[in-house]
């Protein structure tokens, strides 16, 4: 099976310095491999030191992989250099989770929209400015051409993504990368923000790759999710089969920690997993959430390192209980 | 662990009165353009006993000028421009600063703020910062550091954390430790704000947790600010949903979440994307109002799906619509609102 986007054994790794000599290293991403079909959007939730990321920077080839390889239509992304490279850039668009940080503030709307175009220099100068009103009205930021004389500062979190998401997409790009969208965004605007990817995701064919926590946003935004625990994809599935028949102890665990407005939820404790996600520079051996696991089997999760099996339902999951035969 | 009363002070107590009382609040900012009222005529009480009040709001609706306004911890160009603030039978917003700080703040309002890593001092050890202020009350060390130590174990910290240094803990006992620290004199109140919007969602449901038993075994009163209706809805009783500086409706958790009367909270609850429920969210469009602006009626009628005339030109009252239970919306009193689609 070969994806518009294929991820095959993908791990990256950081050599963290200790002491004057020694290097740590650090398994961010420990070999994840996904296929993600074209228009599709998929979202990789996890917490953090996950991975989930440096998955998403090693996809915007920001970040180099230190195993398995990243490809994007029929090319290897590491291979690319020179104007395949900028062709490339072209092709994947990225925003960012901090709408306030992410946005030039000596920057009108304007010139920060048509930075992409100024840069690649593939579309006229003259053409610049239509460019732009495009992309702003595109994302629902109207009146454009007023929208367009803004500072950042003038305008609302909800705004600003809205601004950076339609300087993503000035350069019409086939796929977006989206770190934390709308985790910055108040509550209220999210839903929006959310609904702007889906609508340009159906009325482009865009390709969308979303990192985030927020399990119950990637439910109603994504059409599949990844679940990452320390630097693995350990469930991965069509977003309503994961969420509704949820397969991994983990994901089961990320699920009963949503909090959902429910009157009955203040008069029973939330259950929990114990303890806190490894250090990515310790990971424990075998599987690393057996240490937190409620249903760890002695003598076989501590040992044992699950590979990703199919799921029913669709999609992988990587846990012992799931292995045929278990 | 028996109470403890800083500095020889016995705390002036009405039994009969509720925990807290804000009336007709009023917060003001001066600002380089003018003069902002922020929090325009907020009322509530909490009871005693154990009573946990959420506070609703999205960014720059309010929700911390209040708090803020309970703790004294306005910044340099807030104030409390009207309303008076009784905390069990005390009028705390008539003393002085001075006499806030030795008496109210930490030993009856402890205050735990979003961030804990912020909050910590990063070259002292977690042992010091935690039994600062009881050794500047006099407690002998060692009954501070005792003390100390079961606040810690209590709030699930492993034996030993007195001796680390912030930067050694993860975020999640990080935000342990502020909670313990907060906890030193046993308050009457905890003011929570936005405690664990910073931490990992497993990490979350841990501190919830921990909140929870708290409130139950030590009947602390607390005000929990979040933007996180579905959060409050965990540890709350009641909920004041706050917009533009104004309660929009409290009441009841339960009635609030089963029957939201005011549009405001009704579209707040739509749009919280369900993780059990294949419904979309529903939309809550524009953003919040510029108060520096005067708006002459509601102030929700920019974005109302409700709105009619009246609204644009009269603004409108709290009313009472069920047992504990207010709405500020002219359809209030007639029943359950009207279905919005979308």
């Amino acid at each position: 099976m070969s994806g518009f986007i294929s991820l095959d054994g993908v791990s990256v790794d950081f050599h963290v310095r200790r002491g004057l000599f020694a290097t740590t290293p650090v398994h961010a991403v420990r070999g994840v491999s996904l296929e993600i079909a074209r228009g599709e959007h998929v979202a990789i939730v996890g917490e953090s030191g996950s991975g989930k990321t440096t998955l998403g920077r090693a996809l915007l080839r920001l970040q180099a992989v230190s195993a398995g390889r990243i490809v994007v239509d029929g090319d290897p992304i590491a291979d690319l250099a020179g104007d395949d490279l900028m062709r490339f850039r072209r092709r994947v668009g990225a925003i960012f989770q901090d709408p306030y940080a992410s946005l030039s503030p000596y920057m009108r709307v304007r010139e920060i929209v048509a930075e992409g175009l100024v840069v690649h220099g593939t579309v006229p100068a003259a053409e610049h400015e239509a460019r732009v009103l495009a992309a702003l009205e595109a994302v629902r930021l109207s009146p454009a051409a007023e929208i367009a004389d803004r500072f950042p500062h003038t305008m609302s979190g909800g705004q600003r993504q809205r601004v950076a998401i339609a300087r993503a997409m000035v350069l019409e790009p086939e796929i977006l990368v989206a770190d934390e969208p709308v985790s910055m965004v108040d509550a209220s605007s999210r839903v929006e923000i959310l609904a702007l990817l889906r609508e340009l995701q159906v009325s482009r064919g865009l390709t969308i790759v979303s990192v985030t926590h927020d399990l119950a946003s990637a439910r109603h935004s994504a059409d599949r999710i990844a679940v990452m625990y320390a630097g693995r994809i350990v469930e991965e599935g069509p977003a309503a089969s994961l969420v509704d028949d949820p397969r991994h102890p983990y994901t089961r665990a990320l699920l009963a920690a949503v909090p959902e407005p429910d009157p009955a939820n203040r008069l029973r404790d939330r259950a929990v997993v114990p303890g806190e996600p490894p250090s990515p520079a310790a990971l424990p051996p075998g599987c690393a959430f057996h240490p937190r696991c409620p249903v760890a089997i002695a003598g076989t999760c501590e040992v044992t390192d699950p590979a990703a099996t199919p799921r029913s339902g669709g999609g992988q999951v990587a846990c012992v209980r799931e292995l045929p035969g278990a | 662990m028996s109470p403890l009363t800083p500095a020889g002070e016995t705390p002036v107590t009405d039994p009969a009165a509720p925990l807290l009382s804000v009336e007709g609040l009023a917060v003001e900012y001066t600002t380089a353009r003018g003069v902002v009222r922020s929090v325009d005529g907020v009322s509530f009480t909490l009871k005693t006993g154990g009573e946990a009040l959420g506070l609703i709001g999205e960014s720059g609706s309010g929700k911390t000028s209040i708090t803020s306004a309970v703790t004294r911890l306005l910044p340099r160009n807030g104030r409390v421009a009207e309303g008076r603030i009784v905390l069990a039978g005390e009028e705390v917003s008539r003393l002085s600063d001075e006499e806030f700080r030795k008496r109210i703040r930490w030993s009856r309002i402890a205050v735990v703020v979003q961030g804990a890593m912020a909050s910590l001092n990063p070259v002292l050890r977690v042992g010091d910062q935690g039994t600062e202020r009881l050794r500047a009350d006099g407690v002998a060390r060692r009954d501070a550091e005792a003390r100390f130590a079961a606040l810690l174990d209590r709030v699930g910290l492993p034996r030993g954390t007195e001796k680390r240094y912030p930067h050694e803990l993860s975020g999640g006992m990080k935000q342990r430790a502020v909670i313990a620290m907060a906890l030193t004199h046993d308050p009457q109140l905890l003011v929570l704000d936005e405690p664990t919007s910073a931490l990992d969602v497993s990490i979350q449901a841990q501190i919830m947790n921990l909140l929870k038993e708290l409130k139950r075994e030590r009947g602390i009163g607390m005000l929990f600010i979040t933007h996180d209706l579905g959060l409050a809805s965990d540890l709350c009783d009641r909920v004041a949903v706050v917009y533009g500086g104004q309660i929009r409706e409290i009441g009841g958790t339960d009635a609030l979440l089963a029957g939201p009367r005011d549009p405001y909270t009704e579209r707040l609850l739509a749009s919280i994307p369900r993780i059990r429920s294949a419904e979309a969210p529903g939309f809550l469009p524009g953003a919040p109002p510029d108060l520096r602006v005067a708006i002459p009626g509601c102030r929700f009628a920019a974005r109302c799906p409700l709105v009619f005339d009246r609204c644009r030109t009269e603004a409108p009252d709290l009313v009472t619509v069920g047992e504990g239970h207010d709405a500020r919306c002219f359809l209030s009193a007639d029943g359950p609102l009207p279905a919005v689609r979308g």
